[in-house]
């Protein structure tokens, strides 16, 4: 309950804050949709060529738009502290957060939100309607939403804490998260060998973008089931690779102040 | 033109500078040998033919040799930095502009033995077009290309006197890049409505024009006119924006 009031209040402080520059904002937040659909209209000539990809078609490639855009959407709009967590370990600043009395994971991902990243949950919501999945599946759709939610949540602090065991990793964070958003976000089905076994181990956005699409499309149970496991286990891992890394962390002795 | 010695200094600085940000040098290196990788399980997977692959290799060089100029103006415009840049004996954006030349060098040559290698190594042939002079013209084209990216970007960071967060017009710029430049399918695949569309925009003369002479054929002239116009407009662009900021920046008070 303590966190949800914490959330609450996170979200009007950063809804008021980015509303300080509303022409901004909403420029921000159609810019956002126009980028996404952009994508997809490059992509719908390649299918248009190709027809098929390993049994996805275009409008499996639409669905895992959707939910890949929405979960990004939705961590960046909620937890976007998590993207700056490399920075804050750089920096030596996570003392302000250590004495905090609260969670200090979830103090961190809720210091910042990004309320233009609601562009993305708006243009997921559409992508979901328009491949036609949200009707068809409306109670799977909402489950594999909060699987990818979770995903993203785990992805972006598992990668922030490459900042406890690197130098100077902002710039290879952001470069590496970056990468990890592309994998998750081509034709998952054609990836083979040692580069599928990377999707499914060291940077796991095969339960992201893979199993859900994959269940959709086939029916099959036990591909909601792995995904759902999948992303609890990488729930895990990067809670304790954040413990891990920050028995290394040193502090900076800085005197700063949260915005 | 001769670049004179205070501008060519920014150049050797930007390369040793980025020499030095080794990790950022390697996730480059990661994310372009990811993306190649990734495209290429693509492709095989609709058996799609090799000269595709090419296509691909070439047009994430260019990409991703490009540094993120628009940024760094957009922190020295935010941050009131670019006061003190303007002291100095050199015009700003030009010094801006040769950094990031100096950066992108260094990336270029990287990622152009990457992509060499990459290539080589993944499909075991050269594009179809193997002659050296078509390979020399294409990294001369490829490097026309980095130049018509970067004075976008140089474009768009100065619109943060205006706009304060330009992230999202640099990724709608990116996004813009990968749908009008043909990142991974070669324009000809789009409809006739789409190719007119793409061609009125600058982005195929940055990367579909270098990657489609390497793998196919292009227009050379059509190709080149293309170029200059953007390259005209972009320059004279960027000076009337300039001298709109700077008043802009008098009236404000610096």
């Amino acid at each position: 309950m303590f966190y949800l009031k914490f959330l609450w209040l996170a979200v009007v402080t950063n809804f008021k804050l980015s509303l300080a520059l509303r022409f901004a904002f909403f420029i921000t937040m159609v810019i956002t949709i126009v980028k996404q659909l952009l994508f997809l209209v490059a992509w719908n000539f390649f299918f248009e060529k190709y027809k098929v990809i390993q049994g996805w078609n275009f409008n499996n490639m639409i669905l895992m738009y959707g939910i890949v855009g929405f979960s990004i959407g939705c961590v960046e709009t909620f937890f976007y502290g998590l993207r700056d967590l490399a920075r804050i370990i750089d920096n030596n600043q996570l003392d302000t957060f250590l004495l905090q009395p609260k969670n200090v994971i979830l103090n961190i991902a809720m210091s910042k939100g990004d309320l233009s990243a609601l562009g993305e949950i708006v243009t997921g919501v559409i992508l979901i309607i328009y491949s036609g999945y949200l009707v068809k599946a409306f109670p799977v759709i909402l489950l594999i939403l909060l699987i990818g939610i979770l995903f993203v949540f785990s992805l972006f602090l598992y990668l922030g804490c490459i900042g406890f065991f690197m130098r100077d990793a902002y710039e290879f964070v952001r470069e590496l998260s970056l990468n990890a958003i592309i994998i998750a976000t081509q034709p998952n089905a054609a990836y083979r060998g040692a580069f599928k076994i990377l999707t499914f181990t060291v940077l796991p956005v095969a339960f992201l973008s893979f199993f859900p699409i994959e269940y959709l499309r086939t029916g099959i149970l036990k591909y909601l089931f792995f995904s759902l496991l999948g992303t609890t286990l990488f729930l895990g891992v990067a809670w304790w690779v954040f413990y891990t890394g920050l028995k290394r962390y040193e502090s900076g002795n800085m005197i700063v102040y949260r915005h | 033109m001769i670049l004179p010695n205070k501008y060519k200094a920014i150049i050797s600085m930007a390369i040793r500078q980025q020499l030095v940000q080794w990790s950022q040098l390697v996730g480059r290196i990661i994310l372009y040998g990811v993306i190649v990788y990734l495209f290429y399980q693509v492709f095989q997977s609709v058996k799609a033919e090799p000269n595709r692959v090419w296509y691909l290799a070439i047009t994430e060089w260019v990409i991703l040799s490009t540094s993120s100029v628009a940024f760094q103006i957009s922190r020295d415009i935010q941050s009131g930095q670019i006061v003190y840049f303007m002291l100095r004996p050199m015009h700003y954006l030009v010094f801006r502009f040769c950094e990031c030349m100096g950066t992108s060098l260094v990336r270029f040559i990287l990622l152009g033995f990457c992509c060499f290698l990459l290539g080589f190594f993944l499909i075991g042939a050269m594009p179809e077009k193997t002659y050296l002079w078509t390979w020399i013209t294409g990294i001369l084209f490829s490097i026309l290309g980095v130049l018509l990216y970067s004075l976008i970007l140089v474009l768009i960071g100065l619109l943060s006197f205006w706009i304060k967060e330009i992230q999202v017009l640099v990724y709608l710029n990116l996004t813009a890049t990968f749908c009008f430049g043909g990142l991974i399918v070669p324009l000809d695949f789009y409809s006739d409505f789409l190719k007119k569309i793409s061609f009125c925009t600058p982005y195929p003369w940055i990367l579909w024009w270098p990657a489609q002479w390497l793998t196919d054929t292009v227009n050379l002239s059509h190709a080149f006119l293309g170029w200059s116009f953007w390259m005209f407009f972009l320059v004279i662009c960027i000076g009337i924006l300039y001298e709109k900021c700077l008043k802009f920046f008098v009236v404000e008070g610096g």
